[in-house]
């Protein structure tokens, strides 16, 4: 069996985001079964694969809801007193906006809070990294078979952050020997889509000196084959993007002479929401490679001619034209500001 | 009807039970290299073989080897593992002697027995000298386990090995890619058991670190929801004082526990105040006070004192304090104590009107557990 961990990027994502409808559309699972129909030689999906939602976003909800709960808990203790209940408006008030604004699922609430917490405080980054790590080691050591990690928008960055402490928690033998998992474990396929990495990191001098890459050495890389995913007008994985030639050492020759490391730029529009894990994954030029080199098969041309064709329908079918415009007027290559790249979602989300 | 409708279900479920003909996925076995080409493709059908078609002989070779029954990395098994070793070092050098020569595919088999043989070497060694095997270990799946490719990874002198691609290129040479499957299925039985070797020293270390995170992962629920509870001006001030915005956030050091010391900066929470000066009926009010800032030991094994009762002593803090009471000045300033996190006794000055509150908690404590007690002793006495 081959399990692929997913871990959600920024958004409203309950604890099984991968079997919900995001957008009114299919859930990413079903887009993922659908596809993987297409081509004959992976098999019988149930027999092969099991995807696994990896989620924070609870937590996330857990933590506010403990500062709410507190502050009900100020205002109802001292509902006696109007004046008293009047001295710490400056703290009940404002959360009693973080409520409302959680109650109606706001933009600003389901992407703003995730981005805070997680980038904002360094001590609730360490808890969400410990929390996602729980997840992935818990179904690392129950299950057997081979192992692979899709990270999507801020998705990318809790992977990066997540791996990098996977492989230096360190154990110690009753003789004293120190053990990590370096020489014990890897991923099969790494898949960062809409890569956010290196832009939410403090840390960007080291960003490319670790782990989180591919390798065909024991204990120098998290996995054999790489996906860095992104797309031409999406405007998350252009600002401060992921770029491994930072460091000339962190692509092995070996591992580009197998083909096991992708660059790919998507440029092909067939949705509105062209963010959403879907959008990137429904594209052939993400996909079938994905499938062939996460799971070792050579597909058949016809079939993988099928699936451009099937997918070259769909983009005709969007009006493509005047949304490229749009798009391209948000200029993201040229943000040097979170503020600016804050600005840029919010058009585009107007957009979407 | 009932009568036919149970005959059809039992011929039924025989043809389930005993049919040649497969409702499972299955893999064929013998298939040709044509059918072989026509369904999966040589690697993926390779892994499919090693999974289904090998499981039994690979059994039986385990409990040969003396691999079978486990019952844990105990000396004696260790010993039969480093035989076994021995054995595949000598099977996959015949494996490369039948492999056409001067081929890629002999290459990297005689390389393949070469590791074998320092893996036993190294896992002889180890139970000569009594210690653990290093971290980056030739007994380790990152030696042995063989990704979708069938590839096996470089460590110290060895190379990395792509036999899927190998046995791909012999194929498409070779006058009878049928040979060259033949050899594909001997090298995956091989590496099955070169696999369950290593994974039972793999597992042990997957185990290990995901029990230590996971003991983090509790520390940390203890921490955000079992402690003093905290609200994002202290969240900031505690990232502060530990240094926090320094840390790397590559991790090199594993994950992190939380921090041992929380502070406090602005931190309101109400309480039940009595103020002994204040006019009749004013004495007792609730309060709002402000924990202007303030320090808790959430840990009781990292509290400040390591005394019996002075044990429970977890925090400080500078406070004011806002009282809506006739007859004494609005607004105190004082020292707030913190017991077992939850627990606070506040001592304030109301213009030299001195006051004493309990937090809701404490309180509550008071009331719940306590006060009945209390009064049942006063009865008594």
């Amino acid at each position: 069996m081959h399990h692929i961990l997913c871990i959600h990027g920024i958004g409203k994502h309950s604890a099984s985001w991968i079997r919900d409808k995001a957008d009114g559309e299919e859930s990413f699972e079903d887009l993922f079964k659908g596809t993987w129909k297409n081509f004959s030689r992976l098999g019988d999906f149930d027999d092969e694969v099991t995807l696994h939602s990896i989620h924070y976003d609870d937590e996330i909800d857990k933590i506010v809801s403990s500062w709410e709960g507190q502050a009900k808990s100020i205002k109802d203790q001292l509902q006696v007193s109007p004046q008293l209940v009047g001295e710490v408006e400056w703290f009940t008030e404002t959360l009693d906006e973080v409520s409302k604004a959680k109650q109606e699922d706001q933009w600003a609430y389901t992407h703003l809070m995730d981005l805070l917490l997680f980038v904002g405080s360094p001590s609730l980054q360490d808890r969400l990294v410990n929390y996602v790590g729980a997840q992935l080691l818990d179904i690392i050591k129950s299950n057997k078979g081979s192992f692979s990690l899709i990270g999507h928008s801020m998705g990318t960055a809790m992977a990066h952050k997540v791996v990098q402490a996977m492989y230096n928690e360190e154990v110690k033998t009753a003789s004293g020997v120190v053990q990590t998992l370096r020489g014990d474990f890897s991923f099969e396929t790494v898949a960062m889509i809409a890569n956010t990495s290196y832009a939410l990191s403090r840390d960007r001098k080291d960003h490319y000196k670790g782990v989180v890459k591919p390798s065909v050495v024991v204990g120098a890389g998290c996995c054999s084959k790489w996906f860095n995913v992104n797309h031409k007008y999406d405007p998350v994985g252009q600002f401060m993007p992921f770029d491994y030639r930072e460091n000339p050492d962190w692509l092995e020759t070996a591992v580009s002479a197998n083909g096991w490391h992708w660059d790919i730029e998507l440029t092909d529009i067939t949705a509105r929401n062209i963010h959403s894990i879907n959008h990137y994954f429904r594209d052939p030029a993400f996909h079938i490679p994905f499938f062939e080199k996460t799971f070792g098969v050579d597909m058949k041309k016809a079939e993988k001619r099928a699936a451009i064709q099937k997918f070259d329908g769909l983009k005709k079918a969007f009006p493509v034209k005047t949304f490229k415009a749009s798009l391209e007027t948000l200029g993201v290559s040229k943000l040097e500001t979170f503020r600016d790249f804050y600005t840029a979602i919010k058009r585009l989300r107007i957009l979407a | 009807m009932k009568i036919i409708n149970n005959l059809v279900a039992s011929i039924f479920l025989c043809l389930v039970l005993f049919s040649p003909f497969s409702f499972a996925e299955e893999v064929d076995c013998n298939a040709s290299a044509a059918e072989v080409d026509d369904q999966y493709g040589i690697r993926k059908y390779l892994k499919k073989y090693q999974e289904f078609c090998y499981s039994e002989e690979k059994n039986n070779r385990l409990i040969k080897y003396k691999l079978l029954p486990y019952e844990g990395l105990n000396e004696a098994w260790l010993i039969h593992a480093r035989s076994a070793w021995r054995d595949l070092a000598g099977r996959f050098a015949a494996l490369a002697n039948d492999a056409p020569a001067a081929s890629e595919l002999r290459t990297q088999l005689g390389s393949l027995a070469k590791r074998a043989t320092a893996t036993g070497n190294e896992l002889a060694q180890a139970l000569i000298s009594g210690s653990d095997l290093p971290d980056i270990s030739l007994n380790s799946a990152g030696a042995w386990k063989a990704n979708q490719d069938i590839a096996l990874r470089a460590i110290r002198d060895f190379s990395s090995l792509n036999f899927g691609e190998t046995l791909k290129n012999a194929c498409e040479t070779a006058v009878n890619c049928d040979k060259v499957l033949g050899q594909g299925r001997v090298l995956v039985g091989e590496l099955s058991i070169a696999q369950f070797i290593v994974e039972k020293f793999s597992g042990e270390a997957i185990n290990s670190v995901s029990e230590k995170v996971a003991a983090k992962n509790r520390l940390w629920d203890q921490y955000l929801y079992d402690s003093k509870p905290m609200l994002p001006f202290d969240f900031f001030l505690t990232d502060l004082a530990n240094r926090k915005f320094q840390e790397s956030d590559q991790y090199p050091d594993g994950f992190r526990p939380p921090p041992d010391t929380q502070w406090f900066l602005m931190h309101p929470a109400a309480a039940l105040e009595y103020v002994g000066d204040a006019p009749e009926g004013e004495q007792f009010k609730p309060a709002l006070y402000v924990e202007v800032i303030g320090v808790n030991r959430w840990r009781e094994e990292a509290r400040w004192f390591d005394l019996p009762l002075l044990k429970y002593f977890s925090g400080v803090s500078l406070v004011v304090s806002y009282a809506d009471r006739a007859g004494v000045s609005d607004m105190g300033v004082g020292g707030l104590f913190v017991f077992g996190n939850v627990y606070s006794l506040g001592v304030v000055s109301y213009d030299g009107d001195g006051g004493v509150f309990l937090s809701l908690d404490l309180a509550n404590l008071w009331r719940e557990k306590y006060k009945p007690r209390y009064e049942s002793l006063k009865e008594k006495l």
